[in-house]
Formats: C-alpha cells, structure tokens, sequence
C-alpha cells in the first residue's frame, strides 16, 4: 500500500477574537483528516472562509499567535513538531502563498527568488525560470509594487520553482493569470507530482484544475464534505455524492452558473450536519447528526447518498 | 451616461509605453469585459479611468465633461487583492463607511454578516475581504465599477451570488460595469460586450 507523503489527523482550528469575546473560540477547522500521496495532486476546493488557507497555513506553521491548534500532521511518516518543522519549511515544503503581499516590498523580486544569494548558478537558475514563466528580463530588477498582478504571482510560483522540494502547497496560485500562464504552472505541478512528490493545491479555478488533479476535497464550513475523485467531477453532478459539492458544480460558469441561497455557518459545529440550512434534502435527521461514508478512495460526509 | 476614454497613454519613466492611443467607451447599464494576457496593462487602464493614475495623454470623459476632482468618484475600481486594499489598523466597518453610510440592504445582498463588521482585515478570508470591497465601491453615487478579477478568489457559489447581484444592482442603478477576467466562461455568461485590451492598444 501506498503511504502518504503528509497526513493530517484530526486537526482542528479555531482563533481567539478581537471582536467577539464572549463567544471566544472560533472553529475554523474541525477534526479534519487528510492525506497526500507522492505522485497525486491533491485539490482542495470549496467555500470562500471554509478554512482552506488556514489548513495550509496550520501545515506550514504559519498561524497568528491567537490560533488553537490540536492534532497532529506527519511528514513521510514522522509527527511534525516545530523542530523538524523549521528544517522541512521551505527545504522539503515549498509553500506558494495566496496573497502577492507575501513578497518583501523593499527587496528586488530577483534578489527574493534566489533567497538572496549571489552564486552564479542560482543566479543563473533563477533566470531560466523568469524566462520560463515570461517573465522578462529586467523583472528581476523591479521591486513588488512595478509588478502587474500576474507577474507578482509568477514570481511567487518561481520561488517554489527555484527549491527542490519533496511537497508543494499552493494556496490559490493562478488567479490573474492568463490561461498561457495558468496551464504552465498546472502542468509544473503535474510534473513535479510525477516525481513521486506530492501536489496540495488549494483553488477556486475548479475548471482549469480538475484536468490535472488526481483527488478532490471539499470544503465546508471547516469540513471536508466529500472526498472524491477528480474524474467524477469531470464528469457531472449525477457522479457527485454530496448536495454541497453538486451545489459547487452546478455554480459554474460552464455548468448553469446557478447560485443557491444563504450563506455558510459563521463557525464549524459538531451538530448535525454543516451544510443542513441551505440544503435541499434536509430531513429531521440531519439537525442531530451526520454520518459519514467511505469507500476506497472516496469519502462522503452525509446522511444519505445522492450518486446516480 | 456616457463614460470615454480618449487616446489614453501611459509609461513609466525609462521604460516603453504601457498603454497608447487607447480608445473605449462604454454606456450606463453595459456589462463590458475587458480581456488581455497577464501584463499587458489591464490594471494600469482602469487605475486611470477610475482616477489613481494620471495618464501621460489622453482624456477620460463623462458625457463629454471632465470628471471633477473633488467629491466622490463616479467611476470607482474594485481592486485584485482585497487585502491590500483595506487599511489593515481599522476594522471593518470604519473601512466599509468611507463611502457614507452603511446600506444594509446591500451588505445582506452581497452576504456580508454583521459581526464581520468589528474584525480587523487579516481575521477574515481573502472571499469575505473582496465582498467588503465591493460594498465600498457601491453607492448611489457610483455610476461605472471596474471590477478587476473580483471572483477569482471566491467559491463558484459565491461567485454566482455576487455576479447576480451586481448585475441586480447594474440593472436597479443603471451602472455600468467593466469586468476585468481571465475567465472566459465568466466573461461569456455576464458580459453585454467584450473588448480584448490587445486590439485596442496601439503600443
């Protein structure tokens, strides 16, 4: 059997407000297990603020101080604590982050990419990659703010370029750029997981991504709701197991472009199921509990079945 | 209403032109997409027409007048990267009443929950942080929105909701709207017209 390159057991999230402080914790993960397989791209896809980012970011170590985190994550088998954690980040992890406001505003954007070294060779590298990604050639000399949105964002694709890492985790890497763009940075993932690495890619742009993934999670409200093959979601609503994720496909541009109605639970809950207010099917059971399928590779986490 | 662009250029100083003799004109109520690879200068356009850029020649007329420089902005841009445009020391709301006062009605349409309102910009998603931008941008005063990539960080979900409001509300106010994408099934599904920056630009 296949082991995974990183496994993620039972972590839950949740932050200590500003704001609210009487209800003062605020799940945003909750009790989520999941694991990436060297040589698959994992797509993690699902509701804006459903907790994708901060999965990424509990990963990576990357919280605010005000988060609570429980669980535990392994790396090729060993439990991540924050000493094997500092040597993996950025050596064996490569993280490429959401927002552009990661990259240094005071630092030439070369000078970033190569991690401010001077040798010949990375400074060598680091060109066939700009040049790769179309990037010019004066880019490496342009600070952060002379950068159009999709060169920032190909120049946060280039620092992961740049390592040799054995898992990539790309938060949200292709929105501003043009499909020519977009299609070669899936198909470095696509590449890099044929190595028998590991790809978690965290996206809205379901339509580009599904042709190169190989799993799809879906996010809710701190849940993944179902864990499916990406083929399925090739392939139709009626392949979809759970109303959310037939929700999401029916929402596309390409597929309806039909919205539902409400919004997501402003914090993840134990009772009951999560996505119970906007559903459809909602039966009495549904308030109390929600069970959860698995099969080989797939797993749904809802009271009822809706394949076929 | 009528808003042009006339024979818009732009540079940097010591670099080629970005943008020359570019001409566009769009009417109240029109859904115009605005298509053109990473780089080519989608953005630097509408900074210029929603006045954050002065541009080096051209004019950019509502109904044949200049806009004025005081007062609110008729032609107001939805940023890309919502994080960035939010003061990151202010909450929610005070960032939200800068355009006036709060319209409930619209932050209820746009999803927007009131407890959002007392966090600061890094306690919410990059999702939720966008749909705050875009209340900002609305006002009975807004004639014309130039929506840069609003969606592309949103769920398909949420991104259907927000596109059938704001073509609710282009509709109601008679606002027209320039939708800056990379998606041309979006663009297809929302937009009266389509203009490829490209063909437009003489550089």
């Amino acid at each position: 059997m296949k082991k995974p390159l990183l496994e993620v057991k039972n972590l839950s999230v949740s932050f200590k407000m500003n704001a609210d402080k009487k209800t003062n914790n605020n799940l945003v993960i909750n009790d989520l297990s999941i694991k990436a397989y060297p040589g698959e791209i994992l797509t993690i896809v699902g509701s804006s603020g459903s907790g994708k980012s901060i999965l990424a970011q509990a990963i990576l170590g990357l919280l605010p101080n005000n988060a609570i985190v429980e669980g535990q994550i392994f790396y090729d088998g060993m439990l991540i604590d924050e000493n094997l954690l500092s040597n993996l980040r950025g050596n064996e992890i490569a993280f490429i982050p959401q927002s552009i406001s990661y990259l240094d505003p005071l630092v030439k954007v070369g000078k970033q990419v190569r991690n401010y070294s001077d040798k010949i060779e990375t400074i060598k590298k680091q060109r066939e990659i700009f040049k790769d990604y179309d990037l010019c050639e004066n880019a490496e000399k342009l600070y952060p703010f002379q950068l159009s949105g999709g060169m920032a964002r190909r120049v946060l694709i280039s620092t992961a370029v740049m390592e040799n890492p054995k898992i990539i985790i790309a938060d949200e890497p292709t929105p501003g750029l043009d499909m020519e763009s977009a299609k070669k940075t899936m198909d470095y993932f696509k590449n890099f997981a044929a190595e028998a690495k590991a790809v978690i890619l965290i996206t809205h742009d379901i339509e580009l991504a599904i042709n190169y993934s190989d799993k799809l999670a879906i996010f809710y409200a701190g849940h993944i709701v179902e864990l499916t093959n990406a083929n399925y979601f090739k392939k139709g609503a009626k392949y979809l197991r759970h109303p959310y994720t037939k929700a999401l496909y029916e929402s596309l541009p390409s597929n309806g472009f039909k919205p539902i109605e409400g919004l997501q639970p402003e914090t993840s809950s134990n009772k009951g199921c999560a996505f119970k207010d906007r559903c459809k099917y909602k039966q009495e059971i549904c308030d109390e509990r929600v069970n959860v399928y698995e099969y080989d590779d797939e797993m749904v986490k809802c009271n009822y079945d809706f394949r076929g | 209403m009528i808003l042009e662009a006339k024979n818009i250029g732009f540079r940097y100083k010591n670099t080629g032109y970005i943008l020359k003799n570019v001409d566009l004109t769009i009417s109240s109520g029109e859904i115009v997409g605005l298509i053109a690879k990473s780089g080519y200068g989608k953005t630097t356009f509408a900074k210029i027409i929603s006045g954050y850029l002065k541009q080096s020649w051209g004019e950019v007329l509502i109904n044949g007048k200049d806009i004025p420089q005081t007062g609110f902005h008729p032609v107001q841009l939805i940023y890309q990267h919502p994080e960035k445009s939010m003061n990151p020391r202010w909450k929610m709301k005070k960032s939200l009443c800068e355009n006036g006062d709060l319209d409930e009605e619209l932050i209820d349409t746009l999803g927007i929950r009131k407890t959002w309102l007392w966090r600061y910009p890094n306690e919410l998603s990059g999702g939720e942080l966008q749909r705050f931008a875009i209340a900002r941008a609305i006002t009975k005063d807004t004639k014309f929105l130039i929506a840069d990539e609003i969606t592309a960080m949103l769920d398909g979900v949420t991104q259907a909701q927000i596109w059938h409001s704001l073509i609710k509300i282009s509709q109601k106010n008679n606002m027209g709207i320039i939708v800056i994408t990379h998606n041309k099934e979006l663009a297809n599904k929302i937009c009266t017209r389509i203009v490829k920056l490209n063909e437009i630009n003489n550089i």
